[in-house]
């Protein structure tokens, strides 16, 4: 249901454009910023997809994206986190806590969710990205082909 | 195949794509009234200036020439100046869709009938490059119009990286840049640059000390540029340049103990970035 926070265990796919890697090819801190317009971080709950596999869940998360009309480029990549890595970051305020929910977007992207940070101040915002770009797992995954 | 390159390299007014370009242009686009109407003639030969400008930042890439004339000129909606085969008089100034017919016959460039596609539109252009005297009293130039072009503000920035803006790693950096720039268009189009002003804030930095290692640069969704100095998970400082002179910074420096981290960020002025890594103790990695 929505809004309805995904299990620790599970795993995210964030799509990073090419300008958001560094130049070892992985996912860089501006690529977990908060876009204009944007409250939270999009991402997709790979194992809602139900598919066994994690090149077959990236590959339904490619296919979404793209019928919901983003343009996906190969030289772009889809970094996977954990989200007990992005939840247990610990932030000097500990009553600040950092969320991942379900955020549906049918009919297309029914595996949408939302990394939400616990405050507006860009600053923060920034600190908590840095953050969440070192908990990308390792071999950032490419963008499975057609 | 012919390579880009070598295209613009083979027309006598059009420089290299690499290295001189703007000041090429600049010599070039005197501000002098074209001999002709351009907007009487039809299908007549042009040379290419402008596009070149922003073109050779994607010269690294290996394109063939009609990959390359379908960048310049159809996805990213080039803003072009162009110079009269004949009289060399240079006319035009604009921002073209990709509804116009481009072709290259016999390597040039032929732009053809844009009055027919686009009619009162081309007026408009032209009205753009040259206005009304009596509606400005100080007319624009063309080149300032094009020099006040985003895009043409950031090509012209990473020319200046390793003149202007002196560092040890000016190569590798104008290539990082140009890398990300050109990422950044292909998903943006021309209508959304990067902002010059946070570039210039970040060149201005990365030259104010000659000791400073080179950082992982990056752009934000928001268009302006981040560097960012990373040691490991536990060590980084990182500033992204607002504008020209006030920066965010996050620095992340592991204490005596390794157990304990210290965490840092806030927005100050660009120019106290450094004294803000020292005051962190995030200065051993920044520095080389």
């Amino acid at each position: 249901m929505k809004d309805d926070p995904l299990p620790s265990g599970d795993h995210v796919s964030h799509y990073c454009s090419a300008h958001f890697l560094d130049e070892d090819g992985r996912p860089a801190q501006t690529a977990f910023y908060l876009k204009k317009g944007e409250d939270c971080v999009s991402v997709n709950w790979l194992e809602y997809t139900g598919l066994p596999t994690r090149s077959r869940q990236l590959d339904a998360v490619r296919k979404a994206l793209i019928e919901k009309g983003l343009t996906i480029r190969k030289s772009g990549k889809l970094a996977v986190l954990r989200v007990g890595d992005v939840t247990s970051i610990e932030l000097s305020d500990k009553k600040q806590r950092i969320s991942v929910s379900h955020q549906p977007e049918p009919p297309h992207d029914p595996s949408h969710s939302g990394i939400f940070y616990p405050s507006a101040d860009q600053a923060l915002v920034e600190f908590i990205a840095t953050r969440v770009a070192e908990r990308v797992l390792e071999a950032p995954t490419a963008i499975p082909s057609e | 195949m012919e390579t880009f390159e070598n295209f613009l390299a083979g027309r006598a007014y059009l420089t290299n794509s690499r290295g001189s370009a703007t000041a090429k242009v600049r010599e070039l686009l005197r501000p002098e009234t074209p001999a002709e109407d351009p907007t009487t003639e039809k299908g007549v030969e042009y040379g290419l200036i402008v596009p070149c400008i922003f073109v050779h930042h994607f010269a690294t890439r290996s394109v063939d020439l009609a990959d390359r004339m379908n960048v310049a000129l159809g996805r990213l909606q080039v803003t072009y100046a162009a110079v009269h085969k004949a009289t060399q008089d240079w006319y035009g100034s604009a921002t073209f869709s990709t509804g116009y017919d481009f072709t290259v016959q016999a390597g040039s460039l032929t732009i053809q009938d844009p009055m027919q596609r686009r009619g009162g539109d081309w007026a408009q252009l032209v009205s753009l490059w040259n206005p009304d005297p009596s509606r400005n009293a100080e007319p624009v130039s063309p080149f300032d119009q094009l020099a006040s072009f985003p895009y043409a503000r950031i090509a012209s920035l990473i020319e200046s990286v390793g003149k202007t803006y002196q560092t040890r790693h000016a190569a590798t950096l104008r290539a990082r840049l140009a890398d990300l720039v050109a990422s950044w268009q292909e998903e943006h189009g021309i209508g959304d640059a990067p902002s010059p002003e946070s570039l210039s804030g970040l060149l201005r930095f990365l030259s104010s000390d000659s000791g400073l290692r080179i950082p992982s640069v990056l752009l934000s969704p928001h268009g302006t540029w981040v560097a960012e100095w990373r040691l490991d998970s536990r060590n980084l400082f990182s500033a992204h340049f607002l504008d020209e002179s006030n920066a965010r910074f996050v620095a992340v420096a592991a204490s005596g103990s390794r157990r304990k981290l210290n965490q840092v960020w806030g927005e100050i002025e660009a120019g106290k970035l450094l004294a803000t890594a020292q005051t962190y103790g995030a200065d051993r990695w920044v520095y080389e």
